[in-house]
């Protein structure tokens, strides 16, 4: 696949932001580790090398998902292209974890669309991704999962 | 739907009375909303006022609809910062619902005109405060940031 451009617009088609009580680095691994990724995604994620692919793997409860690699730097900062398996990827997803105030670790995921979406996906499908995040900020705060609601 | 809206889901491990408490009663918003807290007897028709720590009125409405522990809907204005104020009503709305595992909150802040700043200025306030009121809920303990009243504010 060519790797898309990764200049992205300025201006966001839909942010998702959660705050984390813990260190960056226990929230990178939440996000890289494959035991943390098993119990908070539901399947194996594996992400390429920048021009490369990633990959979610379907599962029993998710389709899967993937795309390319657009960016990894800097540190904390993942761009991918985001799309289903029997789409081709048509979006833009920004991955930042960032350190806070207060031993906080902000996560934002930025989501950038190539095309209008339907009025019903950017209020109903967006909302997903605090959702997603709901699960590794009760994992990491609390050392219990928070079962995939979905 | 409205001009301007924000919208956040979220997933916590509690319960739907847990969490309209919580959202509600001073003894909790004090701890995770920067140390404000909500006077009304939540009833629909009631007013609703929200204090800052020192007294002041911040924000303002009536209670449109309050089912606990389901749904509680408040017309909004803010009374503190002027840009906002001339703005006038938005409308907030808690629907909680008990999942399986956790129980999900969506906060839908609206406001019939494009472009509203108000949305603007809640919509960079609300990521941090549910944050923490989840991990208030989760762990006992609310995230340090927005367990104080901004200074000067």
């Amino acid at each position: 696949m060519t790797p898309p451009d990764a200049n992205l617009p300025d201006r966001p088609d839909y942010v998702a932001v959660t705050y984390f009580k813990a260190p960056i680095e226990r929230v990178r691994r939440v996000f890289t580790d494959p035991a943390d990724q098993a119990i908070n995604f539901g399947g194996k994620t594996e992400i390429g090398e920048v021009g490369e692919r990633w990959i979610r793997h379907a599962s029993d409860k998710w389709p899967a998902i993937t795309g390319g690699v657009l960016a990894k730097e800097p540190a904390g900062c993942l761009v991918l292209t985001w799309g289903f398996d029997a789409n081709p990827p048509p979006d833009h997803v920004e991955f930042l974890i960032e350190p806070a105030a207060n031993g906080v670790t902000r996560v934002t995921i930025k989501q950038h669309h190539s095309r209008d979406w339907p009025e019903d996906l950017t209020n109903g499908a967006l909302q997903g991704w605090n959702a997603l995040l709901a699960g590794p900020k009760t994992l990491v705060e609390t050392g219990t999962p928070l079962p995939a609601p979905f | 739907m409205s001009a301007s809206r924000f919208v956040y889901v979220i997933h916590i491990a509690t319960t739907p009375e847990k969490l309209w408490d919580a959202l509600t009663r001073p003894e909790f918003t004090r701890r995770y909303w920067c140390e404000t807290w909500q006077e009304s007897d939540w009833t629909p028709g009631s007013d609703w006022r929200a204090m800052t720590p020192d007294g002041r009125v911040a924000d303002s409405g009536k209670v449109i609809q309050a089912d606990k522990p389901r749904k509680l809907v408040l017309t909004w204005e803010n009374q503190f910062i002027p840009d906002l104020k001339v703005e006038g009503h938005s409308t907030l709305t808690y629907e909680i619902e008990q999942m399986p595992s956790s129980v999900k909150l969506t906060l839908t802040h609206e406001m019939d005109r494009p472009k509203s700043k108000l949305i603007d200025a809640v919509s960079q306030g609300w990521p941090s405060l549910i944050s923490s009121l989840k991990s208030l809920l989760e762990t006992g303990q609310p995230l340090a940031e927005t367990t104080k009243w901004p200074e000067g504010m």
